[in-house]
């Protein structure tokens, strides 16, 4: 599944068969390479973080929770790194190279689990990601 | 693989965390007091209009040097200037460039530095006499390791005339070539 694709989704709470936001964006463990949660926006209230331990599913039209009690407050780093800016964005190496562009994190939904990184002209193994920054995402040198 | 940068190509790159954090960009380049080997940068801070940092990063905590970033540790530690030694000295620019046999190949423009390990590898000149289509290119000489400089001059063996390069790609090739040629059999 294409993290990009999770972006934007609504969340319905299914106790009051509401939405009661969106998934603005994903928190990233960069050294377990899986999704520790999403960061809604259009929520009332300041809880804003929903863990991936505390979704009831994600669906492919919908993020469904049981009810608003389980969202809570963002970690702070080193919890993760927020991800949504830097689809598209620019990739270094950890020699100082520069790829292409970021395109997309291939996610499990099953377990948050990142799989691969999709660039504009060609996919890395997840392992291959050491950091998601606010100037570059980093991942370590294909030596080619 | 081998990667030479000239040390105006380092001059304003950025300064990288593996976590994917800008922390500052290039300043300058600090040489050693032969002018032989990189101890480490200067700093600006990133952004328009942001001045100087007065820290430096030296040589050991730097992870990588490429075309696009200088690649840092997420827990890089600036040091104050003065600690990483040297400083002012080794400054070859504009130095004429002197065969042990006496012939002026032309005036340091810039240095090439191996991003391996910081050596400096050979320098950018402007030729002495060249034909007039040629006029403001410049040539890349090969450096020994061993060899007298000072703040006028930078001798090199008679036998570097031979691996003038006059593109900086096809460089790499020609050190190589060049140091085997002096450790080879004599």
């Amino acid at each position: 599944m294409n993290l990009s694709s999770v972006i934007g989704r609504p969340v319905v709470d299914l106790s009051s068969a509401t939405t009661i936001g969106r998934v603005d964006d994903a928190v990233v463990d960069t050294t377990a390479h899986r999704i520790v949660g999403f960061v809604l926006g259009k929520v009332a209230g300041p809880a804003t973080f929903l863990p991936w331990e505390s979704m009831t599913a994600l669906g492919a039209d919908a993020v469904t929770i049981a009810d608003l009690h389980v969202l809570g407050t963002p970690p702070g780093e080193p919890g993760g790194s927020l991800t949504s800016k830097a689809l598209g964005a620019r990739v270094l190496t950890d020699a100082g190279r520069e790829l292409a562009a970021l395109v997309d994190l291939d996610i499990d939904p099953t377990d948050g689990a990142v799989t691969s990184l999709t660039l504009s002209d060609r996919t890395l193994p997840a392992e291959s990601l050491l950091g998601i920054g606010s100037y570059a995402t980093v991942v370590s040198d294909p030596a080619d | 693989m081998k990667l030479l940068l000239r040390g105006t190509d380092v001059v304003g790159l950025p300064v990288v965390t593996i976590g994917g954090d800008d922390v500052a960009e290039v300043r300058d380049v600090m040489f050693d007091a032969t002018g032989g080997h990189v101890l480490g940068f200067t700093l600006n801070k990133r952004g328009r209009f942001s001045g100087r940092l007065k820290e430096v990063l030296p040589r050991e905590q730097v992870r990588a040097v490429g075309p696009a970033a200088v690649i840092v540790a997420s827990d890089v530690q600036f040091q104050p200037p003065g600690a990483a030694g040297g400083g002012a000295g080794g400054d070859v620019l504009d130095d004429r460039v002197i065969t042990e046999s006496g012939v002026d190949v032309g005036r340091v423009t810039d240095v090439v530095i191996d991003t391996a390990d910081g050596a400096v590898v050979g320098y950018e000149v402007l030729p002495a006499d060249e034909p007039d289509q040629r006029k403001g290119r410049r040539s890349y000489v090969p450096l020994a390791e061993t060899g007298a400089v000072s703040g006028e001059a930078v001798i090199v063996p008679s036998s570097a005339i031979d691996y003038i390069a006059t593109d900086f790609a096809g460089f790499g090739e020609a050190v190589e070539r060049y140091r085997e040629l002096l450790r080879g059999p004599t």
